[in-house]
């Protein structure tokens, strides 16, 4: 990146912005340069399409398997519970 | 068009009839409910207590303070909210308990510090004559097949438990749960910028694990 | 969408966020937003004027506009390409850079490869730097990349290496390009 090209984000500074991007807490300027960077730099589009993956991926999480004594536990306290409200 | 990038977490919802199926002392509907969240309440309850175990009895503890305050749930919140509010206040009430030497705040503080989210490696640096700051290693694009897949989610898990704890609050509450930047904010105790920027460092760390995970896949 | 001769239906995107609304370009920004396809838009409401493009409460589209495709794309790349290799020849002839230069000026645009691998482009001097810049251009038309060719051509154009001034920017050319060949 050339020093006369400030106006433009570099790859560096990019990556460090995706978060903010993707919140939609930029400043208009800011995501019109952002969206800008986009349209010259394939390498950016996959990290983008990379970050949203990964925040998307996390949504699907399977459950966590529980260790039988917890499971046993938490079962005891439902009866538990379940005894004393009616 | 713009608006808030969420992770789907309604393929995961419990039913909409999973309060009066509870009412009723349906087990099955405890049990579900137990394995959909129960993960992430460790997850956050670590935030605020010393070690894994504590986590472990303060979420098992929340589920008793959930089935207590079941009858009286007036869903003003969600479901889900509420059950995370109830674990964030057991594991704090704990955690003072324990009298953390080093308070929640400063945690997130210095979990907000540290490097940058891509080693600078892949970038050109002032020496590259017109490219200076773009990629010299630029990302290489994941197939769609593999991003979908389940060994990439159990990665993602595993980076996930791997994060230091309020990073590893923040994703679990914003990506993993679904919830919004204010209700987590609210839970934690941390301002939206802070909270912004401990998701972007989780979220950039598990990016590189699945980045590393699927540059090995393609070795082979 | 459009049906016929009919505009689309309204846009009206939730008033959320930071930016919420619709972005659209004027003539003069076309260049730095290349896409596959490019539509004539009405905006309607509050619309913001920002450096690059406008964001509006409301927008719908007009119109397609045919004229641009790929084969569009690609005389418009090939006519950056041309201005960049034109001033590199100057720069090329002025560093001493003699059979280059005349490589070049009988070269189509996307030829100019093999003429310029004698010059080392790891170098800042101005025939190094011109030299890198349009080898770049000319990868960007191989893999028809014309949003990063467009860019290239530009920064070429604005860096202060190589002393170019005066003059339409590369940025207004491009502009001008958009204006003239799709009679916008």
């Amino acid at each position: 990146m050339t020093t006369a090209d400030k106006e433009q984000f570099s790859c560096e500074e990019l990556v460090e912005l995706v978060t903010d991007y993707l919140e939609d807490k930029m400043a208009p300027e800011d995501r019109s340069r952002f969206d800008e960077h986009l349209n010259w730099c394939p390498p950016c589009v996959e990290y983008l399409r990379q970050m949203r993956g990964t925040l998307r991926l996390a949504g699907k999480l399977t459950p966590k398997d529980i260790p039988e004594p917890a499971k046993d536990g938490l079962l005891h306290a439902f009866r538990h519970w379940k005894r004393s409200a009616h | 068009m713009t608006s808030v990038e969420q992770a789907p977490a309604s393929e995961r919802s419990v039913g909409d009839d999973v309060l009066p199926r509870l009412l009723a002392g349906d087990e099955a509907a405890f049990l579900a409910l137990v394995e959909r969240y129960h993960g992430s309440m460790v997850r956050v309850a670590r935030g605020f207590v010393a070690s894994e175990a504590v986590a472990e009895e303060v979420a098992q503890e929340a589920w008793v303070g959930v089935l207590s305050g079941l009858a009286t749930f007036e869903g003003r919140s969600s479901l889900k909210s509420w059950i995370f509010r109830i674990v964030t206040n057991c594991a704090k009430t704990r955690g003072q308990r324990e009298r953390r030497s080093v308070p929640i705040s400063a945690l997130a503080q210095e979990e907000t510090s540290g490097g940058p989210s891509v080693e600078p490696e892949r970038f050109f640096d002032s020496s590259h004559p017109r490219w200076a700051g773009n990629w010299s290693v630029p990302p290489e694009r994941w197939a769609e097949e593999r991003l979908v897949s389940i060994e990439t989610i159990e990665v993602v898990s595993r980076a996930i438990d791997e994060l230091p704890p309020v990073q590893k609050q923040v994703i679990s509450l914003r990506d993993v749960e679904g919830l919004t930047a204010e209700e987590a904010c609210e839970l934690l105790g941390i301002s939206e910028a802070n909270q912004r920027v401990l998701l972007h460092r989780a979220r950039s760390r598990v990016r590189s694990a699945v980045e590393q995970y699927m540059k090995a896949g393609n070795l082979s | 969408m459009p049906q016929g001769s009919l505009p689309g239906g309204w846009v009206v995107p939730p008033a959320d966020g930071t930016t919420s609304g619709v972005v659209a370009q004027r003539v003069q920004d076309l260049p730095r937003w290349l896409e596959t396809e490019l539509w004539e838009v009405e905006l309607r409401g509050n619309v913001r004027e920002g450096s690059t493009r406008l964001l509006a409460e409301e927008a719908r589209l007009v119109r397609r506009i045919p004229q641009w495709n790929d084969a569009a794309a690609m005389k418009f790349g090939m006519a950056c390409v041309a201005r960049l290799q034109a001033r590199a020849i100057g720069i090329l002839e002025e560093r001493g850079w003699h059979d280059v230069a005349s490589k070049l000026r009988t070269a189509a645009p996307t030829e100019s490869g093999a003429a310029l691998d004698r010059i080392d482009t790891q170098g800042t001097e101005p025939a190094a730097l011109v030299a890198g810049y349009l080898k770049e251009a000319c990868l960007c038309v191989t893999y028809k990349v014309f949003g990063s060719l467009a860019f290239v051509v530009h920064v070429a154009s604005i860096d202060p290496r190589l002393g170019w001034s005066g003059g339409p920017s590369e940025r207004q050319l491009q502009a001008e390009w958009f204006r003239s060949e799709l009679s916008l």
